[in-house]
């Protein structure tokens, strides 16, 4: 795990280029506070802050090919790599250390861009063939790693953070309208967009190449959610997900430093904690969160899963003051507006697990995807159903989608939901029948911003363009848009990644194994039953872990939010109203802000709903966003402080 | 009634959802549509309105309408007629 950042076919003088590529890096040092280095050539700077996991003696970077041809910077972990150095070695590929980052250089020249669908991986990297001039920056395929890219006077800007490009002379940023109301109505940037002018994020399982001025996009990686013939018995196909599982954590915790697992008491992290304990010699590390407020607290499952194997664990307190003052500092690390205040205690967890002496962690993130664990997929089922279906089973139905959500329970709450369903059984966005809910209730956030246009319209390109969409079944299309959007966009990036490593912890996801997403197309609604969530899941680890996680059921990870924000810190009301900020930031509407702000911090909390909290998250962290990037306060004032090395291709000197 | 009704659900929906009704948004605006409603608001919602009219809210009435304030003052209207009907 490490990052990266560069530039290509600057107009600047070459000989400011190290300067510059140092100013870059030192930006994101937080992501690899190991060490760093960085190549210099004609037409491209590029380096890597590093995180020493695999090889810690001789896996610098950047790499290159032994004849000098292809320079690799890279920021991930290939878990197959011992496999694939076999068969390069096999075709007489030689290697010099014994890291996953030259097998990734031998691999693209051994095999090009074909190399990539072999890549079992989080990871982004840069890679530049000095022969014919031309960088590749790549994706992996559930976009696990972030990876921008900016035009700026002619030049390409690269980078894991955007942030990195605030060290390149003249780079602003300023808020995109269209891209701010896509983000707000849908709670994420979509595929390409980062809420900025001028900047795209690469999507997930893509590339995108330059060569002087011809640029190359391709997708290498498809999700695939139509999986072939299901196992022949539910036996078979419990064994199966098991068998994937564990090839997916024995590879994730190769690693020549300490693993340790998150453990929230949930379904998915408890199934990790249980594979990683059966794997390593000494007790295995586990780490969560415990909150103040009981709404939010897990801590009895949490203690109930590490009595019952055993794991040495450790938990960071959460209140609403730490919420609240953590927020600025985890928004800076975000970069883009948040729509829940979720994100912050897995900052502040990151920051425990890293004083611990830990660097990567296991997660549960990817199961619900995969094994259709939200409520949004039973709200497919019954919507896409429901003209099949009499008012009696609609009720039962109804009782069995959100039972955590007290305001949807009892008779009376069932039978007005029979009617708030009724509202969304015709398909009125082309393509997107099963996120219809989610998207009129993302509307009033919107609300916030000046101008809207249609909120959508970004999602309804994304899924048109996307070919073999239309073929999906109802439940296969609400799987793909969270794999597209939400999980990519915000739980792997803005909840995960970007909290992990902004305390250089690196944290891996069995259940986004390849192999294990496919095996889960493959079970999913052909056993059990479809209101059951992760049906299958829970039947293969029922035997093996307390019964009471697994009979527990769906408690969504959540956080204090605004009513955080209004017991503790009262002056926020100015700071989020202030006009001379609320013009400068340009897309808000001052006077629906101060009347919403009003709203929220003259209500009783309990009448603060979701929606305004989703609003009122959205809000802070543009103000936020705005302090720390439009303004550019989030520029570094102090040189990179690791030990940096730097190829010269321009001169053939290596200096440390 | 109806007038006092629209009024009373005006008020509430304005001071529940923040928002005005004017050339925008209007008595006959789909409330879902406009960003104004979402399902936690249409739920309360319709709590307010069974307790406040006393109109028990019968799904096959509830479905086809169309949540603006007009549509939600006609069903209560229609209800309560065909109550005193029946009786």
């Amino acid at each position: 795990m490490c990052g990266i950042a560069g530039f290509y076919g600057s107009s600047l003088p070459p000989q400011e280029y190290e300067n510059l590529i140092h100013g870059m890096l030192a930006q994101i040092e937080h992501r690899g506070p190991d060490e760093a280095g960085c190549l210099l050539d004609d037409r491209l700077a590029m380096g890597t802050v590093r995180l020493s996991i695999i090889d810690l003696s001789t896996g610098s970077q950047p790499v290159g090919s032994a004849d000098g041809r292809y320079w690799l910077c890279y920021n991930g972990e290939l878990y197959n790599y011992r496999e694939l150095r076999e068969k390069l070695t096999a075709r007489g590929f030689a290697f010099r250390t014994a890291s996953d980052t030259e097998v990734v250089l031998n691999a693209w020249a051994a095999w090009g861009l074909d190399c990539l669908p072999r890549f079992n991986g989080a990871f982004a990297f840069a890679l530049y063939d000095s022969t014919t001039g031309e960088l590749h920056l790549v994706r992996d395929r559930f976009g696990k790693r972030p990876l921008y890219v900016a035009r700026h006077r002619g030049a390409w800007l690269f980078a894991s953070e955007m942030k990195a490009f605030l060290a390149y002379p003249d780079f602003s940023f300023a808020f995109d309208e269209a891209q701010m109301a896509s983000v707000f109505a849908t709670w994420t940037p979509l595929p390409g967009q980062s809420g900025y002018r001028g900047i795209e994020q690469i999507p997930m399982g893509e590339y995108l190449s330059v060569r002087g001025d011809e640029v190359r996009r391709g997708r290498w990686a498809t999700l695939d959610l139509d999986a072939g013939p299901a196992p022949e018995s539910e036996r078979e196909a419990v064994e199966l997900v098991r068998a994937d599982l564990e090839a997916a954590v024995d590879v994730r915790l190769r690693s020549d430093v300490e693993v340790g697992v998150y453990a929230s008491g949930g379904l998915d992290s408890s199934i990790i904690a249980h594979l990683a304990a059966q794997r390593t010699n000494r007790p295995l590390r586990t780490f969560s969160i415990e909150f103040e407020d009981a709404e939010f607290d897990e801590s009895a499952e949490q203690a109930e899963l590490a009595a019952h194997l055993g794991t040495r664990h450790s938990t960071v307190r959460v209140t609403d003051e730490d919420v609240v003052d953590a927020f600025p500092e985890a928004v800076r690390h975000a970069e883009v507006p948040v729509f829940r205040t979720a994100f912050v205690p897995m900052y502040l967890l990151a920051g425990h697990v890293r004083s611990e002496g830990i660097k990567v962690v296991l997660s549960g993130e990817g199961a619900d995807e995969a094994f259709l664990g939200y409520g949004i997929f039973k709200d497919t089922q019954l919507l896409s159903t429901w003209h099949e279906l009499d008012d009696d089973t609609r009720l039962r139905r109804l009782s069995r989608i959100y039972p955590y959500l007290r305001h949807f329970n009892s008779d009376d709450g069932h039978r007005r939901m029979l009617g708030l369903y009724r509202q969304f059984t015709e398909e009125t966005l082309p393509g997107l029948f099963s996120h219809q809910m989610r998207f009129q209730n993302g509307r009033f956030a919107a609300r916030l911003l000046k101008n809207t246009g249609d909120p959508f319209a970004a999602l309804g390109e994304l899924v048109a363009d996307e070919p073999g969409y239309a073929q999906l079944t109802p439940v296969q299309k609400a799987q793909w848009l969270e794999f597209r959007t939400l999980l990519s966009g915000y739980l792997l990036s803005t909840q995960g990644e970007r909290m992990t490593l902004a305390h250089g912890v690196e944290n891996r996801c069995p259940f986004l194994d390849p192999a294990v997403v496919r095996r889960a197309a493959s079970v999913n609604l052909r056993f059990g039953d479809p209101y059951d969530e992760k049906y299958l899941l829970k039947r293969a680890y029922a035997d093996v872990l307390p019964e009471r996680i697994v009979k527990k059921g769906k408690f969504p990870y959540r956080a204090p939010d605004s009513a955080a924000f209004v017991r503790s810190r009262p002056e926020h009301r100015e700071l989020l109203t202030d006009p001379h900020t609320l013009d400068e930031i340009g897309v808000l509407d001052a006077r629906f802000v101060k009347r919403f702000t009003d709203r929220v911090f003259d209500s009783p909390p309990e009448q603060i709903g979701t929606k305004e909290n989703q609003a009122f998250v959205l809000l802070a962290s543009t103000v936020w966003l705005h302090h720390w990037y439009v303004r550019g306060n989030a520029r570094r004032r102090t040189p990179l402080g690791v030990p940096l090395y730097v190829v010269d291709r321009r001169s053939g000197a290596l200096s440390a | 009634m109806t007038t006092a009704m629209k009024q009373e659900l005006k008020k509430h929906m304005e001071e529940q959802f923040m928002f005005e009704f004017d050339s925008d948004i209007t008595e006959d605006t789909d409330l879902f549509k406009a960003g104004i409603l979402d399902s936690f608001g249409y739920l309360s919602l319709m709590k307010h309105v069974e307790e406040e009219y006393g109109v028990p809210l019968g799904e096959e009435i509830l479905g086809n309408v169309m949540v603006s304030l007009s549509g939600i003052v006609g069903f209560v209207d229609t209800a309560r007629a065909r109550a005193a009907g029946s009786r």
